[in-house]
């Protein structure tokens, strides 16, 4: 700040004398800015300490918009990371199942078979029946190790 | 709003889940229904029970495969037992359900090869009885050589 009742020293009166001489010699093109550059900082600097401080409801406004731009980050961010998980078990759950590994038919249900399957083979058709019995529960068992048990 | 759509989807298809093990399990305790019902004398009501399991829409993460090995195994055995109780043709109309699922060469296939020739041989149809047994034959010779080939019993 510039007191007024302080008689200007050397060195302002040197600086005062060289922002006039640049202003009446003008900024041409190649001349020397700097010390209008430095007086016009200068000028602005004791125009913005000279402003009204921020009013009470300007002050909280400025706050609350402050305030509310990392909660909506915040709410953002949650709602894409609830959207990736539902995208992930999306992608769980439409993956194309593979079937289940079940067992191979044992010789025996296979010899049944043959035999139920000649034309004279319909006294062989009760074996067959015990045979296929005996299979589905192993194929059974092992649907119900792939797919689970119903809750 | 979007994210709430897509939780809510993703729950619809995780109880999918627990629909195919609930079709398993029906599957399972209609055979065994069906042998409790034939220990009983009750031939029909044995079928029912397998009737039932067939007409039950299968859920679809339910494998192709899987499916169709419950169902084929399922209308075979009613085919068995409309043969035993003397209705061949409602015998071939179950096998011919169950092959219009697929064809594979694996037992489920044989055994409704098997009974279908069984009942086009009530039928006097002699010479497509013949088929499905050489089908039938061909399918269950060749798992038994793999079961063979595998170190299997001989």
């Amino acid at each position: 700040m510039i007191g007024e009742e302080k008689p200007p020293t050397a060195e302002e009166l040197a600086e005062a004398e060289s922002l006039a001489r640049a202003l009446e010699d003008g900024a041409g093109p190649g001349g020397d800015t700097s010390a209008v550059d430095d007086a016009l900082a200068a000028a602005n600097l004791l125009r913005a300490s000279a402003r009204p401080t921020l009013s009470e409801m300007r002050a909280r406004a400025v706050l609350n918009r402050a305030w509310r731009t990392p909660r909506r980050s915040v709410a953002r961010g949650a709602i894409a990371a609830v959207a990736a998980a539902a995208a992930a078990v999306l992608v769980f759950a439409l993956r194309p199942r593979q079937p289940a590994p079940l067992p191979a038919p044992g010789p025996d249900l296979l010899r049944a078979q043959l035999a139920a399957a000649r034309p004279d083979g319909s006294a062989a058709m009760s074996r067959l029946d015990s045979e296929m019995s005996a299979y589905r529960e192993q194929v059974f068992g092992a649907l119900q190790r792939a797919y689970g048990r119903p809750r | 709003m979007k994210a709430l759509s897509l939780l809510l989807l993703a729950g619809l298809l995780s109880g999918c889940g627990d629909a195919s093990a609930r079709w398993i399990d029906e599957a399972r305790r209609a055979h065994a229904e069906a042998d409790a019902r034939l220990r009983e004398g009750d031939p029909g009501a044995a079928e029912r029970a397998l009737r039932r399991a067939v007409t039950q829409p299968a859920p679809p993460d339910v494998a192709a495969a899987d499916r169709r090995a419950v169902l084929q195994d399922a209308y075979a055995r009613l085919a068995r037992l409309e043969l035993v109780a003397g209705k061949p043709d409602q015998a071939l109309r179950d096998a011919d359900a169950g092959l219009e699922l697929g064809e594979e060469a694996d037992v489920f296939a044989a055994a409704l090869r098997t009974v279908r020739g069984r009942a086009c041989e009530a039928l006097g149809r002699d010479s497509e009885a013949a088929r499905d047994y050489e089908k039938a034959q061909s399918i269950a010779g060749r798992l038994l050589e793999q079961a063979l080939g595998d170190g299997g019993e001989r």
